[in-house]
């Protein structure tokens, strides 16, 4: 398992001859074995902050440190990625997917056993010879989750992984991405432009605005949690607020 | 007997009705077209004596040969130039050129170069394979989803791991269509070879039935080419369909267009 601890990190991006910072001088510090939310509108750097987490991307300013234990190295052995849209190998099966990660010398009983352990756990065991075109987007969504955790990272990462789901399905897949959570005790950092969505799985709320953190909210409301019982909170508007008219002297501000 | 059999048995069998029917009246002269009596004899005549067989075999060895020395250049050379755009930018033009040369209009060169043996039928049967398989091979290299290749990046997967578990399965559609265009094409190009210069092959049976005033050999030979041409592909696609089972069934019939 790994925590982060991210300084004065930044990003420039160039288009044609006009460049701007996606992100600008974030300074985070994620615990080992913990769940964050990241929230923020659309285009304000979530998703580019993940891609600088897991190397999709190099950083223009700044350093990422993962840390395990008492160790602290400049990259993480295994980071896992949950891309918004499923990106499943369309010529593999759900099982097959779920296995993509593993190397070719793997022996077949313990990918057997793997793929079991996945199938069972992400409730796919009935759709594992189903081809990704077959099923349905929150089981695509499912079957990324599953080929993620195949992997066994120390740190997830997951970029709006329910945003194109219904609301059931996304109900659902909430529910259960805290129990795996629970069960699993694996560092999560979780992007989402719905606030709900963060406040109801993340145990540290960060709200990113224009490139910057405007706000690190803790939410120490036990697990499982309700929609109605965190709206009672008072959160939930807070963070609207913040999100719309920028940073308020809050109390809540962590 | 299903409907879409019946509708498509429909034409062959009145232009058959019509050719018996202009035959018997004598419509027109036997030297001309023949009766199908006559070319149904010469067809059973062909295939008894072996003579049929072994002008096919000849063929279908030159294709089969010819196929499998232009999968084998035009295949790693896609797999290359999609991989590296910078071998591209030094090929691109000569195959540009190449590519809007009919091959048969090169046959009078081959045959100055190779005589009339096997090897420039090889050569005519590679040129025309080479680029649908080339370019279709590059084609799907260079598509394949940079997302996926995220996906593998983000798993650590080393090069050798990115081609083989995702750019090299994501581009196997559009390399067996290339092959099969391919197949089609090397076809009706070795015919227009054996046409013009050989001593053995369906197309030399058509054209030394010409010399010998036989139509009716002609039209079995040509029916002959039409019959094998839509086995082969036939064959082609059941295999595509096989390595390909996630694709549905109409996009990888239309590809192959
Ligand atoms: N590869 C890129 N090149 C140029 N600009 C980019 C690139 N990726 C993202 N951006 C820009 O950076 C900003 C933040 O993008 P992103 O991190 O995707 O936002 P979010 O995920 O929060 O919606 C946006 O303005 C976007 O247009
Ligand atoms: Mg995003």
């Amino acid at each position: 398992m790994a925590g982060v601890n991210i300084v004065g990190l930044s990003k420039q991006y160039t288009i044609g001859d006009h460049s701007f910072y996606a992100l600008k001088d974030i300074d985070l510090n994620i615990d080992d074995g913990s769940f964050t939310t990241i929230v923020g509108k659309s285009g304000c750097g979530k998703t580019t902050l993940l891609r600088l987490l897991c190397g999709l991307e190099k950083q223009t300013e700044g350093t990422i440190d993962f840390t395990s234990g008492k160790e602290t190295c400049k990259t993480a052995k295994r980071v896992g990625i949950v891309f918004q849209e499923p990106r499943l190998m369309h010529w593999l099966t759900v099982k097959e997917n779920i296995l993509f990660s593993l190397c070719r010398e793997t022996k077949s009983a313990e990918k057997e056993e793997l793929a079991e352990k996945y199938l069972q756990i992400m409730g796919l065991a009935k759709f594992k010879d189903a081809y990704p075109s077959q099923i349905s987007g929150g089981m695509a969504q499912r079957t990324a989750l599953g080929r993620t955790l195949c992997y066994d990272p120390e740190l997830i990462l997951m970029d709006e992984p329910f945003a194109a789901l219904d609301y059931f399905t996304r109900k659902n897949l909430q529910e259960e991405m805290v129990n795996l959570f629970l069960a699993y005790g694996k560092t999560i950092i979780f992007v989402t432009h719905n606030v709900e969505e963060a406040l109801f799985l993340g145990q540290k709320v960060v709200i990113v605005e224009g490139g910057r953190i405007i706000q690190i909210i803790p939410v120490d409301f036990p697990y499982p949690r309700s929609y109605t019982s965190l709206k009672s909170l008072g959160i939930l508007e807070e963070i609207i607020q913040t999100i719309n008219y920028g940073q308020k002297s809050s109390s809540l501000a962590g | 007997m299903n409907h879409r059999l019946i509708e498509g048995l429909c034409l062959p069998f009145f232009i058959v009705a019509f050719w018996f029917i202009g035959s018997g009246l004598e419509l027109w002269n036997e030297f001309i077209i023949p009766s199908p009596q006559k070319t149904w004899q010469s067809a059973q005549f062909l295939l008894s004596e072996g003579i049929l067989t072994s002008h096919v075999l000849v063929s279908l060895y030159r294709v089969f040969a010819g196929f499998l020395l232009a999968f084998f250049l035009a295949f790693p050379l896609g797999i290359l130039t999609g991989m590296k755009p910078k071998v591209l930018g030094y090929l691109e033009p000569i195959l540009e050129l190449i590519r809007h040369i009919p091959p048969l209009a090169t046959v009078p060169m081959l045959i100055l170069w190779f005589g009339i043996g096997e090897t420039p039928k090889l050569v005519i049967i590679i040129l025309t394979t080479f680029f649908p398989i080339f370019l279709n091979t590059l084609n799907g290299v260079v598509h394949c989803d940079k997302k996926l290749l995220e996906v593998g990046q983000s798993f650590g997967f080393n090069s050798r791991d990115k081609f083989m578990k995702i750019i090299l399965p994501a581009s196997l559609p559009n390399i067996l269509i290339g092959m099969r265009i391919g197949l089609g094409y090397s076809w009706r190009a070795l015919m227009g070879a054996e046409l013009i210069a050989a001593s053995a092959g369906i197309g030399f049976m058509i054209n030394e039935a010409t010399h010998l005033s036989r139509p009716d050999i002609i039209i079995v030979g040509i029916l002959t080419i039409g019959i094998i041409g839509t086995v082969s592909d036939h064959l082609f696609f059941r295999i595509l369909h096989r390595f390909v089972p996630w694709k549905d069934e109409k996009e990888v019939q239309n590809g192959g267009g």
